[in-house]
C-alpha cells in the first residue's frame, strides 16, 4: 500500500494570483479558514466502512505533468459560497445574475483553485475547456467536472484553448442557479 | 460530430429552460403549523391550541404571518402577527409591523419590532418587542429545539415568555414577567411535512392571578 501523503499544492514556482471581487454576508454562512486538499478522502459517509473506496488519489494517469504543465501562467481562487438556511448559491460571495463574466486569456494555461465554503459536495463543470485535475502526486487527470468536497480545497489547470463564452457552474440542479459564472475566452 | 451537436442543443436547450423557468431568486412562499393540538389538564378541561406561522417572499426580504392562540367551550383568544422581514445577518432577521390580540370581545393593536433567526446548537429563536397605544412596552420570547432519538423520531423542546410594563386585565397581562409555557413533545415524522406528536407542557401565569398546570397535549404539526 502507498504510504498516504498530504498534498499541500504547493507549486515550487510561484505563479501570480488575480484577486477576483469577493463578498461576504447574508448571503454567506460560513468560511472555511483553514481549506486542505483531501483527495484521498472519499468523503462524508463513505469513510471507514469496511470497503475499498476509490477517490481522486485512485486517478492515474498515463504521463506525468510536464513542466509546462507544472507552472501556470497565473491562477485564480472560487470560493463556492452559500446559505443553506435560506438555501442562496454563489461564487466568491456573488450570486450569477449579479456576476460580471470571469475573463481567460485565448493560449493560457490557468490554474483555478476552488475552496468550498459550503456543507455540501459541489461538482464543479467547466463548460467548453478541460479541467486537469491535481491529484497530488505529479500527475494531472483529464476531466469535465470535478467534484470538491465540503471545506476542502481542489485545483485543476485549464489550458484555454477555445474563444467564445463558456457556462461554468456546480452540477447539482438546485445549485446552479446562483453557483453559476459566465466565462469568457479572449 | 453529431454527438457533440446533440449535446450542445441539449444543453442549450437545458439552460434556458433554467433560465425561462425562473431566477435565482423566486417568489416562495412556506406555511408552517409548529402546533395543532388538543390540551387536557389535570381537571380533564380540553382545549384546542395552535401556534403557526406563515411567509411569502424572497431569499432576504420576506412577508411574515404569525398566529397563535387557543379555543376552549366558553373562551377564544389569539396572539396575530403581521410583519416584514429582512435579512440582517446569515441566520437573522429584523422584523417590523403590526400585533393583533383577541379575544371573544376585544381586539388590541400592537406596534412590533421583533428578531428571528436561529442561534448555535440549532435553536430557532425569536424575540418580539411590542408597543401599544396606552404605552405599554412587552416582550414576548420563544425558543424551540429538536433533537434526533432516530431519523424519524424526535423530541421537540419548546418555551415562551412574556413581560410587560403594565397591566391589561382584559387580555391577561400581568406587569412585569406574565407568563411561562414549557413544553417537550415526542414527535413521528411520517413525512417530512406531516408529524403527530403526543408530549407535556407547563404553564405558568405570574402576579395575584397567578397558576400553573402541567397538561399532556396531543397534536400535529405539518407544513407545505
Amino acid at each position: 500500500m502507498k504510504p498516504k501523503k498530504v498534498y499541500t499544492g504547493k507549486l515550487s514556482k510561484k505563479i501570480p494570483l488575480t484577486s477576483l471581487e469577493t463578498k461576504w454576508g447574508v448571503q454567506t454562512t460560513m468560511q472555511v479558514k483553514n481549506p486542505m486538499y483531501r483527495m484521498e478522502d472519499p468523503g462524508v459517509g463513505l469513510r471507514n466502512n469496511g470497503r475499498k473506496v476509490l477517490t481522486y488519489s485512485d486517478l492515474q494517469s498515463f504521463k506525468n505533468a510536464s513542466d509546462e504543465d507544472n507552472y501556470p501562467d497565473r491562477e485564480i481562487i472560487l470560493h463556492l459560497t452559500g446559505n443553506m438556511e435560506r438555501y442562496m448559491w454563489s461564487i466568491n460571495g456573488i450570486k450569477f445574475s449579479e456576476s460580471k463574466p470571469l475573463e481567460f486569456k485565448y493560449g493560457e494555461r490557468l490554474r483555478i483553485t476552488y475552496i468550498n465554503d459550503t456543507m455540501m459536495n459541489h461538482p464543479m463543470h467547466l463548460h467548453g475547456l478541460w479541467s486537469d485535475l491535481e491529484t497530488g502526486d505529479n500527475q494531472l487527470v483529464r476531466k469535465h467536472t470535478v467534484v470538491v468536497q465540503p471545506g476542502s480545497k481542489v485545483s485543476i489547470r485549464v489550458t484555454v484553448d477555445a474563444k467564445g463564452q463558456w457556462a461554468f457552474h456546480c452540477h447539482l440542479l438546485y445549485h446552479m442557479l446562483g453557483m453559476f459564472r459566465k466565462v469568457i475566452v479572449v | 460530430m453529431n454527438k457533440l451537436l446533440k449535446i450542445s442543443i441539449i444543453s442549450a436547450a437545458l439552460i434556458s429552460s433554467l433560465s425561462a423557468a425562473g431566477k435565482d431568486d423566486p417568489l416562495n412562499y412556506k406555511v408552517t403549523f409548529d402546533a395543532l393540538q388538543m390540551k387536557y389538564d389535570n381537571n380533564k378541561d380540553k382545549t384546542f391550541e395552535w401556534d403557526m406561522n406563515a411567509w411569502l417572499g424572497y431569499d432576504l426580504n420576506k412577508i411574515y404571518i404569525y398566529s397563535e392562540g387557543e379555543r376552549t367551550k366558553n373562551e377564544n383568544e389569539s396572539e396575530n402577527q403581521i410583519v416584514w422581514s429582512n435579512a440582517i445577518a446569515p441566520y437573522w432577521d429584523i422584523q417590523y409591523g403590526l400585533g393583533i390580540d383577541k379575544t371573544k370581545e376585544n381586539t388590541k393593536n400592537w406596534a412590533v419590532l421583533a428578531f428571528s433567526g436561529m442561534s448555535s446548537y440549532f435553536f430557532e429563536i425569536r424575540t418580539a418587542f411590542l408597543l401599544d397605544d396606552n404605552g405599554n412596552l412587552g416582550l414576548r420570547a420563544s425558543a424551540e429545539n429538536e433533537f434526533l432519538l432516530t431519523q424519524k423520531l424526535r423530541i421537540n423542546v419548546n418555551s415562551e415568555l412574556s413581560a410587560y410594563s403594565k397591566d391589561d386585565e382584559k387580555y391577561e397581562i400581568q406587569r412585569g414577567f406574565s407568563s411561562l409555557s414549557l413544553g417537550a413533545n415526542l414527535k413521528y415524522e411520517i413525512t417530512k411535512e406531516f408529524a403527530p406528536y403526543i408530549g407535556l407542557v407547563y404553564d405558568k401565569s405570574f402576579g395575584d392571578n397567578t397558576s400553573s398546570a402541567t397538561s399532556l397535549v396531543l397534536g400535529i404539526s405539518l407544513w407545505f
